[in-house]
């Protein structure tokens, strides 16, 4: 039998108030219908390049003082609204071009 | 983060090397699908991610495990295999999971000594490797071997028959599996002019400390 080891998720979580991870489920939701299509799609490289974006709320958050409030996580989103099309977008067709490009 | 970055099994001792050579630990996530065929699980490669932290390693595996929960039927996904190169230590450490969407918060530790061969020779040469705790020659392992398969065997056979036969199996091992290394060393004091430094990196999977 291997070896089985276990994995705390929950060792390098951020902590984020209530309204925070609100805010951050919100905000990834379309992320995640992107996500869904592009590895439908094949393009399991864009999917990933997608996962890093948003870990990187992961990632700023941490460096902020816990638990991190609604005003903090909305300049944080704000930040990597940028780098991440979350706004009109138009899911059907970018999963289009993922398919055109696999 | 590099991305789209497979790694490649006969990259497993320059990457080792290089986290030794910078003191830092880095990994990567194969990504597997369905395989094309039965019976070849690795045939399917969907992409590689590399990682620098355990934080980041976590970041990612849980994403994937989100996207798993949230998809159950059609993720597509086969299993991962990671891999990680940890040079913070005095010893490189090499280790290696395998990781499956029903495995949730968990991963398996990839067992070399499972790998056990089932030629006679094969097998002996294969135990000896793992016992090493670093890069010998190929006689020492041969050696060493011998000392098995006269354990084995007891007076059966002459020395000479039995070193040929080992030398032919690490000599397979080499040419086969990705995670036996091998470094032909120059050497005027040898009558071939220099010899072979043989390990399997296995022998580096120890503790997850990494994880901490």
């Amino acid at each position: 039998m291997a070896e089985v080891i276990e994995l705390d998720f929950a060792a390098h979580e951020p902590q984020l108030t209530h309204e925070a991870q609100a805010a951050f489920d919100r905000w990834r939701v379309p992320l995640d219908d992107l996500l869904y299509g592009s590895r439908k799609a094949g393009d399991w490289a864009w999917a990933g390049e997608l996962t890093y974006r948003i870990n990187a709320v992961r990632r700023m958050c941490r460096k902020l003082s816990q638990p991190v409030s609604h005003e903090h996580m909305r300049i944080v989103l704000d930040a990597l609204s940028e780098t991440v099309p979350t706004a009109d977008l138009d899911v059907a067709k970018l999963i289009a071009t993922a398919a055109e490009r696999v | 983060m590099s991305k789209h970055v497979p790694i490649i099994e006969v990259h497993f001792k320059s990457l080792l090397e290089h986290a030794e050579r910078m003191k830092v630990m880095f990994g990567g996530f194969q990504w597997y699908g369905s395989p094309v065929a039965p019976g070849l699980p690795q045939s399917n490669l969907l992409n590689g991610e590399m990682f620098y932290s355990a934080g980041d390693f976590l970041d990612t595996l849980r994403e994937m495990q989100i996207y798993c929960i949230r998809h159950p039927n059609d993720h597509g996904l086969d299993h991962a295999l990671i891999y990680v190169f940890d040079g913070r230590d005095e010893r490189p450490k090499f280790h290696h999971y395998l990781w499956k969407p029903h495995m949730g918060a968990t991963m398996e530790r990839v067992d070399y000594g499972q790998a056990v061969p089932d030629d006679f020779y094969a097998r002996h040469a294969f135990e000896a490797l793992m016992s090493q705790r670093k890069p010998v020659k190929v006689s020492t392992v041969v050696n060493a071997a011998l000392k098995r398969v006269r354990g084995d065997m007891g007076a059966d056979g002459t020395d000479d028959a039995h070193r040929a036969a080992l030398r032919s199996a690490v000599a397979a091992f080499i040419n086969t599996n990705p995670l036996v290394h091998s470094q032909r060393v120059d050497s005027l004091k040898n009558p071939h002019g220099g010899y072979t430094m043989v390990e399997h990196l296995g022998i580096y999977d120890k503790e997850p400390k990494w994880l901490k």
